[in-house]
């Protein structure tokens, strides 16, 4: 547990990492390999001027991260300049979501972003041309397997990934926020109402500040993906400090969310990046979210899964049940956005297929 | 190959094409007239070889870029030869295939007055 | 203090306990294993390396059976990276084997801070020879002959890393590793140095390892500038030929053997036209080792082989 605090203080308070000795940033390091934060770690440090006083073989790792994250936002860069050109003449704008969003826009979480995905939302309503002129650039499917394409295209809110054949960088079209299985139905046309431009950048969007935290919360709490829960908290985290310090952000930040349909995944995201990693948050929120917040006996169960799944998943920071709660949460993505019936064959296929 | 003669041919704006050659060490391998350029496009990270007369294109064509009819007359020129001895179809051929490398963009632009 | 001052008792209570702390060239490899194999291969082929600091280790890994059942099953053996495996269980004969392709691995995919080329890289007279080379080219067989028998300090037989700040090679010597005839090659080239036992039937066929130079691991901190590079071509009664490369293509070669160029962008960019600026860029084909020797010693002398042919 020791590693772990430190790794979280060397992210929070950098300047107080400057003088840990070379044996403390061994378990440091692992752990920050392990939950994807390397990259973040870096740029902290970086950007607190303490790099110069780590010890070398630590400012060694640290430097081959932020050469690949940098490569990744090189990359994010220009597979948006084709998306640009490959849509414009369509006249849809490339409206980018999570971390291609965050690297267009220079926004705090792009710093250490490993993955050069990109995420782009469109009207379902043209979602067939988006996927014919993708393809005569070079975007093709990757899911050739019936189940697969079936799964994707009647449970999903995305085309199944689509891979650019030279670049082999991937590429997933939303048209929706959530699937239309789930149990909230954010309305995405809401979403692109109030879209904003980037600046320098024609024809390509971000969310605005609020969606775009509202969206991060949704993902957080609707993917199965908890390895990366951590990181993904700490994205969140960036974001909120980042917005959070403009006059008004939070004023209606609840009120957005209950139009979205997603009050409580919010109020989750916002208490638990909380209790990870100490984002501050104005009081008057809660009152705000009162309703969206389970009851007591819900909300323990979520503590305790969380608490636990979001300790980054090494023997140096585990408790027991660590892995269970893990399972838990990839249980809960997946419920909250499939109908059980449909959900049960599907694990039950994941699992078979993976052992 | 067809072409309109208001495509206007371009680096993509906000990159950069560089180039290196050596041509010492080339001529030393016997290349001193097919010297070839390293070239690195700073968007899309790729790397490529081309020769001397595609790297003057590429040089030629910083955003906002050239109608083909303009790049035909600034080779010409470079080359020294009289504007007819260039065939602007056997430059587009060239353009297309650096597009094909991802090293160039085009659009088509206004109809000139 | 090296790992062949430990003794076999001490090297067994480091292996399975805290770990081995090992330098190897500017990384230290925190290695952990209870498997015999593991340990005999450790001594034979390290026993000139330096060992570090316990308590912090750039690489994590260990070497051990999967599960409890499969080892009764068919005897396998997993490599780890800290907690994670990288690659599929292999047969436990394989054991040091896996270990070696699995220590290069971490430096392949970690180390981004170099530029790193799939290349062999040995030193003299001050300038770095970089022979890249694809699997089946000779590279290994004519990288043995070079440090064993020519004289040339060993950085590398699998990878080159170029430090992009200022164009030096950082040397990570490691275990020579040859594969099949080569080995034999070697053996009588070279008798005097220890080699792992072989290993039949592996991915990369039979394979072996060898001691690097005591004195390659003694000066794997010291790095040299790139002089020459070589594409060599092993053909069973080739006459011994030296042909000169233009650079540009012979850049764009490189880039693409490369692990990591494309990570490095412009930077990586800089830095392979800052290695051609330095190297004279060379085709060699050859079939007889003592030829080729001779002729890479008039190389690094410095001689004039423009117009090639040895």
């Amino acid at each position: 547990m020791r590693a772990w605090q430190d790794l979280r203080l060397a992210l929070l308070q950098p300047e107080r990492a400057a003088d840990y000795p070379l044996g403390r940033w061994d378990g440091v390091l692992r752990l920050a390999q392990g939950s994807l934060l390397v990259a973040s770690l870096e740029a902290s440090l970086r950007e607190a001027g303490v790099l110069e006083a780590l010890p070398e073989p630590v400012r060694a790792q640290l430097e081959s991260a932020r050469v690949l994250a940098e490569a990744n936002a090189r990359g994010v860069s220009w597979e948006t300049s084709r998306l640009v050109r490959a849509l414009s003449p369509l006249g849809i704008p490339v409206l980018l979501l999570k971390g291609a969003a965050y690297a267009v826009a220079g926004l705090p979480p792009a710093k250490g972003r490993l993955f050069a995905d990109v995420d782009i939302l469109v009207p379902e309503a043209r979602l067939a041309e988006v996927e014919q002129a993708l393809y005569w650039q070079g975007w093709l499917g990757t899911y050739h397997d019936a189940y697969d394409q079936r799964y994707y295209r009647e449970w999903m809110h995305e085309l199944p990934p689509l891979m650019h054949q030279k670049r082999q960088s991937v590429l997933d079209v939303h048209h929706s926020i959530l699937p239309p299985t789930a149990r909230y139905h954010p309305d995405p046309a809401k979403l692109r109402a109030e879209a904003v431009p980037v600046p320098g950048l024609s024809g390509v969007q971000i969310l605005a500040p609020r969606d775009m935290v509202i969206h991060s919360a949704c993902h957080l709490f609707h993917e199965g993906e908890w390895d990366k829960g951590l990181r993904d908290l700490y994205d969140l985290d960036r974001l909120l400090r980042h917005f959070g310090a403009e006059e008004g952000f939070f004023a209606d930040l609840a009120a957005r969310a209950y139009e979205l349909e997603l009050a409580r995944p919010l109020f989750y995201a916002l208490r638990y990046a909380h209790q990870a990693w100490d984002t501050p948050l104005p009081d008057a929120l809660w009152p705000a979210l009162a309703a969206a917040r389970p009851g007591a006996a819900k909300l323990m169960l979520m503590d305790f899964a969380i608490g636990r799944g979001m300790r980054p998943p090494h023997p140096l920071a585990r408790r027991s049940f660590d892995g269970l709660a893990r399972f838990g949460l990839y249980v809960r993505g997946h419920w909250l956005r499939m109908p059980v019936h449909l959900l049960i064959p599907h694990l039950l296929r994941k699992a078979f297929l993976a052992g | 190959m067809s072409f309109s003669p208001n495509e206007v041919w371009f680096v993509t704006p906000g990159c950069e094409i560089l180039g290196r050659h050596w041509p010492e060490a080339a001529a030393q391998a016997g290349m001193e007239t097919d010297d070839l350029f390293l070239v690195f496009h700073t968007g899309s990270g790729d790397t490529h070889a081309v020769d001397a007369f595609r790297f003057f294109v590429l040089s030629s064509l910083k955003a906002p870029g050239l109608r083909v009819a303009e790049l035909c007359r600034r080779v010409a020129q470079h080359l020294e030869l009289p504007p007819e001895e260039f065939g602007q179809t056997e430059l587009h051929a060239l353009l297309s295939d650096l597009y094909g490398l991802g090293l160039l963009d085009y659009r088509i632009g206004e109809a000139e007055a | 203090m090296n790992l062949g001052s430990l003794s076999e008792g001490e090297l067994a209570t480091r292996l399975e306990g805290e770990g081995l702390f090992l330098s190897s060239g500017p990384f230290i490899f925190r290695i952990r294993s209870c498997l015999p194999r593991v340990r005999a291969g450790l001594r034979l082929a390290y026993a000139d390396y330096p060992l570090a600091e316990p308590g912090y280790a750039d690489f994590h890994v260990r070497v051990a059976a999967p599960n409890w059942l499969r080892r009764w099953v068919s005897p396998q053996v997993q490599f780890y990276f800290d907690q994670h495996p990288p690659f599929l269980p292999l047969p436990r004969v394989q054991a040091h084997a896996l270990l070696e392709w699995g220590m290069n691995w971490c430096v392949s995919q970690h180390a981004n801070r170099y530029l790193i080329l799939h290349a062999a890289v040995l030193e003299k007279n001050g300038r770095a020879l970089l022979l890249p080379g694809i699997s089946g080219s000779g590279k290994s067989t004519l990288c043995a002959a070079l440090c064993y028998r020519g004289g040339w300090r060993l950085l590398s037989d699998e990878l080159t890393l170029i430090r992009p700040w200022d164009c030096l090679i950082q040397p990570l010597p490691r275990p020579v590793s040859l594969k099949n005839a080569s080995i034999g090659v070697i053996q009588a080239l070279a008798p005097e140095v220890p080699f792992t036992k072989v290993v039949h039937d592996t991915l990369k066929g039979t394979v072996a390892h060898g001691r690097p130079p005591a004195d390659s691991v003694a000066r794997q901190g010291e790095c040299p500038p790139p002089g020459w590079v070589v594409f060599p071509k092993y053909r069973a009664g080739a006459v011994t030929r030296l042909e000169a490369l233009p650079p540009a293509p012979v850049g764009l070669e490189l880039a693409e053997q490369a692990f990591n160029y494309s990570l490095h962008g412009r930077r990586g960019y800089e830095t392979l036209c800052g290695l051609l600026d330095r190297v004279s860029a060379w085709r060699f084909e050859y079939s007889d080792t003592d030829e080729a020797l001779s002729l890479f010693e008039r190389l690094a002398a410095g001689e004039c082989l423009a117009e090639a042919a040895a």
